[in-house]
């Protein structure tokens, strides 16, 4: 069994320092690894960085992460990015990464993701400059994701995992105003995820929303926003793969090789 | 829950009245004020309840929802506004979801 903890959304600011570090010292007792689903500060600023950095240094297990929206808003991702790595986290954009659980290898790929919306009701690469744009900035995010789960699939792992801030599905947006779900994720995110195969979903973003839900291709969606969660974070034990016979490596991956 | 403010006497605004003075439109800023201000805070809603303004959503910290709170009273004086806003629960969790 591999242990999952994950939050995301913890939007943290000076005032905030040291409210979720006792929390996270009980880790290495209750997880195996840490994800963390972006907006993990208020503003992006390096302050702000630094008291996520404290929170998550040295905490017996290992931490991955996305940025979100909210880690974008200084401008400076690359400086957040930094000061994470710097207290030990991983930051994946775009790319994989393996992390060992024990004798178990879980691979986990990231992206930050964007909007754009969902199967029939979503933003096309057309028109004005700014919006083909924002179409195809979010087709980049889910083709890195895809990509990268991919790359994982053949580096031995016993489990994958998608690590997003936007969400793949409407599912778990349920709460949420219909009228903004466009800006809270986008199919495409989950289109990668049935593309390449994945043993589970996790993102934040959607305060309101609700925790499960699944992709088409049944892989399960989690949505770990702090406020819908209800907790510094949460837990999610994972069972390694059956060997799948030849040809049904899993259903998604089924699916796309036909 | 908190109250703010004091209640008006009811009644909209007629036809043609200075936008500035309607309550739809000062919320509908407010809401772009605290999203995209120094607050930086996009998980609160602000709704209007007939002459009443409703915040509810949940943030980081105490002082992050008392600075909504009070921005809202403060530009929205002599409406009523209650705010059930709530800080993040940041305990440990005290079951797993087994994903079998």
């Amino acid at each position: 069994m591999i242990r999952i903890a994950a939050v995301g959304d913890i939007h943290m600011a000076p005032e905030t320092r040291g409210t979720l570090r006792p929390a996270f010292e009980t880790l290495p007792e209750l997880a195996d690894v840490l994800l963390l689903a972006g907006d993990l500060t208020r503003h992006g600023t390096p302050e702000e960085a630094r008291v996520v950095a404290d929170e998550i240094r040295d905490v017996g297990v290992p931490v991955v992460a996305v940025l979100g929206n909210h880690d974008h808003h200084d401008d400076r991702p690359e400086e957040v990015t930094a000061i994470l790595e710097d207290a030990g986290a991983q930051v994946l954009e775009g790319r994989g990464t393996v992390v060992r659980c024990g004798d178990r290898r879980v691979g986990v790929a990231g992206t930050k993701g964007f909007g754009g919306g969902f199967m029939g009701r979503c933003a096309g690469e057309f028109g004005e400059p700014l919006m083909k744009e924002f179409v195809r900035y979010t087709r980049r995010c889910a083709d890195g994701l895809r990509t990268a789960l991919e790359e994982l699939d053949g580096q031995g792992c016993d489990a994958r995992i998608a690590l997003t801030h936007y969400s793949p599905v409407p599912e778990t947006l349920a709460g949420e105003p219909l009228e903004i779900y466009p800006f809270l994720g986008s199919y495409l995110l989950a289109e990668a995820v049935d593309t390449a195969g994945a043993d589970l979903a996790v993102h934040g973003h959607a305060h309101a929303g609700t925790e499960n839900g699944m992709t088409n291709g049944g892989v399960r969606v989690r949505n770990v926003a702090q406020p819908v969660i209800g907790r510094a974070f949460h837990i999610y034990h994972l069972h390694e793969r059956e060997p799948a016979p030849t040809g049904a490596r899993t259903a998604s991956a089924g699916e796309r090789d036909g | 829950m908190n109250h703010h403010g004091q209640e008006q006497a009811p009644g909209a605004p007629a036809a043609g009245n200075d936008a500035g003075t309607n309550l739809e439109y000062r919320v509908a800023h407010l809401r772009e004020q605290i999203a995209g201000g120094p607050l930086g805070e996009l998980g609160v809603r602000l709704e209007v309840r007939g002459e009443t303004v409703l915040l509810t959503g949940t943030v980081p910290s105490a002082q992050c929802r008392d600075d909504i709170c009070g921005l809202v009273a403060g530009e929205l004086t002599g409406r009523q506004v209650h705010c059930d806003i709530v800080v993040a629960d940041a305990t440990t969790p005290d079951h797993a979801e087994d994903l079998a």
